[in-house]
């Protein structure tokens, strides 16, 4: 068998999650941020290209307007004239004027354009279009009369400047947005993680039993109200095992002193009998004493581990595979003298977070009840197994199907167990002691006897039944 | 090690079990200093040498454990058997580990009592075993885990030594099954069953194999006693 490596079961003790919430908020803020500006990037380059193309166009056309005014008032030479006094002249916006005027054969009568460009004038086209020097312009091409045509044009550089200014501004904005955002963020989040950090160390420490601490109830706000409930819940929680530690205690004190006292009489009235006469009378009554606070010690063991549930106080580093090997070794002589076969089958170095002495229990009161009620030639196994994983299966009588519910009830014992001296409280302690250390107990169906399983709740699949 | 006349200090609160625990031993020929409260049972214990101190838990003043710290502290070093009425397996571990030497509920067996106490006094003498412990025909041999009688090697498995061990560093004395399980099998709570009984017979067997006198005694209803095998 391949030797699985030391483990340490943590079932109770969830680790510190990796993931901060925190820091998905910030990083959530910031995408946030990116994605607002974007879109109001987009809109405002949108209307600003908009805006210039109207204006362009409007320029274009009162352009046009005046020089069709002239050519109809004053003739062609007119317009020539016009054209080449309007082509040095340069607006506020700092849009040059461009012109030309051609005969629909292509001569070339005026204007500082060279070329023609794809804009017809008998549609009265426009739009932004490269002159044949390189220059970028915004033109309308309309026809003067049959046989002259105008191309009128402005330049936009200026206005292509200013939209790269305005993408300037907004990407440094956006990073001066982001920044703050981040920085704000960070800081806001740094205090609200501290705060909720300290919540939960103060649920890890009463884990531990230590003082919990919560300064941060003083706060008026959401946080501040659940560290207040938060405090209030652990003291409310340690003050109930605090009690239920105390009437435990006082229970047992108060019924074993009496009956220390009882025992004690009997013990002295033993001492006192004449010579032959039979003391067994007496000796019962003591048994009876002793079976009595056995019983008691069961109830309080069950009702102790039953409220430690999830309580680390306690819990170390158990190598369960060598104590379950010690305990088939204090066993084995009582299978054989009982003539029953006890087999085990120990995966090494399985580890788990316990109680070595309640551990020790578990098992022990699974092996008890199955030497106990397993007849002469039968076989009781013990399996250790990774997880952990506890199983204990025998070949005996089995339980009842009608007990089968009720087994680990407390003072449950079917009616094969008569006579056999039980309380009933055994496979109760062996619940409780599982449940103490985050596992759950089963009794599995099986063709013969009874088969037993201890495993991490997680492990527990839909078709099982655990107690 | 004298068998008799202890000298004990005996702190209880209740003065029934008090004077019964005080008959008791008294009959064993020991002498026992009661105080009821536990500041005088420490004052007491400062003042005057104690072969070993009796200690209830529960006790009106203060806890019985730290009566044991403060003891301790005050360089108190004579043996504490907590005896009390909070007898569960978890109550013994929390006692052994608060530093008490040895924990005995209530109600208890006077023979147990009385084998516990001697034990904690012969551990506290500080009596040493060599490497070769010699009890009438018996000898363990402790580094090489080897038992003989009478010059015969006697085979054991490695948890029977450690029985037999035991018996030997405990030659003569009463050893009670609660001593048993928790010194050899390290288990603070009886199982109910008769484990120890059924491992000390597989012992005896062994050790009783080709000799005529018998190698261990039961003490009825309280252990068994190495006999000198003679």
């Amino acid at each position: 068998m391949q030797e699985p490596l030391p483990k340490l079961e943590t079932t109770i003790d969830r680790p510190e999650s990796g993931r901060s919430i925190f820091t998905r908020l910030v990083r959530g803020a910031i995408g946030l941020a990116l994605v607002s500006l974007l879109v109001l990037f987009g809109v405002t380059m949108w209307e600003s290209w908009n805006a210039t193309q109207r204006s362009l166009s409007a320029t274009v056309d009162t352009d046009i307007a005046g020089l069709v005014d002239i050519y109809a008032s004053s003739g062609e030479e007119e317009l020539l004239a016009r054209l080449e006094d309007r082509s040095t002249l340069v607006s506020l916006e700092g849009r040059q004027a461009r012109y030309m005027l051609v005969r629909p054969d292509g001569t070339i009568l005026g204007g500082n354009i060279k070329q023609w460009p794809t804009l017809g004038a008998g549609l009265s086209e426009q739009g932004f279009l490269t002159l044949v020097d390189g220059t970028k312009v915004f033109a309308r091409a309309t026809r003067l009369s049959p046989d002259l045509d105008l191309l009128v044009a402005r330049t936009y550089e200026r206005d292509s400047t200013a939209l790269l200014r305005l993408v300037a501004v907004f990407l440094g904005t956006a990073a001066v947005i982001v920044l703050a955002v981040w920085l704000i963020g960070r800081n806001a989040v740094a205090k609200l993680r501290q705060r909720i950090i300290a919540i939960s160390s103060a649920f890890r420490a009463a884990e531990h039993g230590r003082d919990v601490d919560l300064p941060d109830s003083q706060f008026d706000d959401e946080v501040g109200e659940l560290a207040y409930l938060s405090t209030r819940a652990i003291g409310r929680s340690a003050g109930l095992a605090r009690t239920h530690r105390h009437m435990s205690d006082h229970i047992a004190h108060e019924i074993r002193t009496p009956l220390t006292h009882l025992d004690n009489r009997l013990v002295n009235a033993m001492r006192s009998l004449p010579e032959g006469v039979d003391p067994a009378m007496i000796e019962q009554g003591r048994q009876d004493i002793k079976s009595v606070v056995t019983m008691l010690d069961s109830l309080l063991d069950i009702a102790a581990s039953e409220s430690r549930v999830g309580d680390l106080v306690g819990l170390e580093d158990v190598d369960l595979s060598a104590l379950a090997s010690n305990l088939v070794e204090l066993y084995d002589g009582s299978a054989e003298e009982a003539g029953i076969s006890l087999r085990s089958f120990i995966e090494p170095k399985v580890h788990i977070l316990g109680e070595p002495m309640q551990l020790t229990r578990l098992i022990s009161n699974l092996l008890d009840n199955a030497l106990k009620y397993v007849p002469r030639g039968g076989q009781v196994t013990l399996s250790i197994a990774d997880g952990p994983v506890i199983e204990v299966r025998d070949d005996g009588p089995g339980i009842d199907e009608a007990l089968r519910p009720l087994v680990f009830e407390r003072f449950r014992t079917g009616h094969h167990v008569q006579g056999k001296n039980s309380h009933g409280l055994g496979l109760a302690l062996a619940r409780a002691i599982a449940m103490r250390h985050g596992m759950g107990i089963g009794l599995v169906a099986s063709q013969k006897g009874a088969h037993f399983v201890i495993k991490p709740h997680a492990m527990w699949t839909s078709g099982e039944v655990k107690a | 090690m004298q068998d008799q006349g202890l000298k004990l200090l005996y702190i209880e609160d209740n003065a029934d079990a008090a004077a019964d625990l005080t008959a008791l031993l008294a009959r064993q020929g020991s002498q026992v200093v009661w105080e009821m409260r536990g500041a005088d049972g420490l004052r007491r214990a400062a003042l005057e040498p104690f072969d070993a101190i009796i200690l209830d838990r529960m006790l009106p003043d203060m806890d019985g454990l730290e009566i044991v710290a403060r003891l301790r502290t005050s360089g108190v070093d004579a043996p504490v058997l907590m005896l009390s009425a909070l007898g569960r397996a978890a109550n013994r571990v929390e006692g052994l580990d608060a530093g008490v030497d040895d924990y005995l509920a209530k109600p208890y067996e006077p023979d147990e009592l009385m084998a516990r106490l001697k034990a904690l006094v012969r551990r506290a003498e500080g009596r040493t075993h060599s490497a070769i412990i010699i009890y009438g025909q018996f000898e363990c041999h402790v580094k090489a885990r080897t038992a003989f009688r009478r010059n015969v090697h006697i085979p054991l498995s490695p948890k029977e030594f450690e029985l037999f061990r035991y018996f030997m560093e405990n030659a003569g004395e009463t050893v009670t099954r609660d001593m048993l399980l928790r010194d050899v099998w390290k288990m603070n709570f009886d199982p109910q069953t008769n484990v120890v009984d059924v491992n000390i017979g597989r012992l005896r067997r062994k050790l009783e194999a080709g000799f005529d006198a018998p190698a261990l005694e039961t003490i009825w209803g309280t252990g068994y006693r190495l006999t000198r095998g003679e």
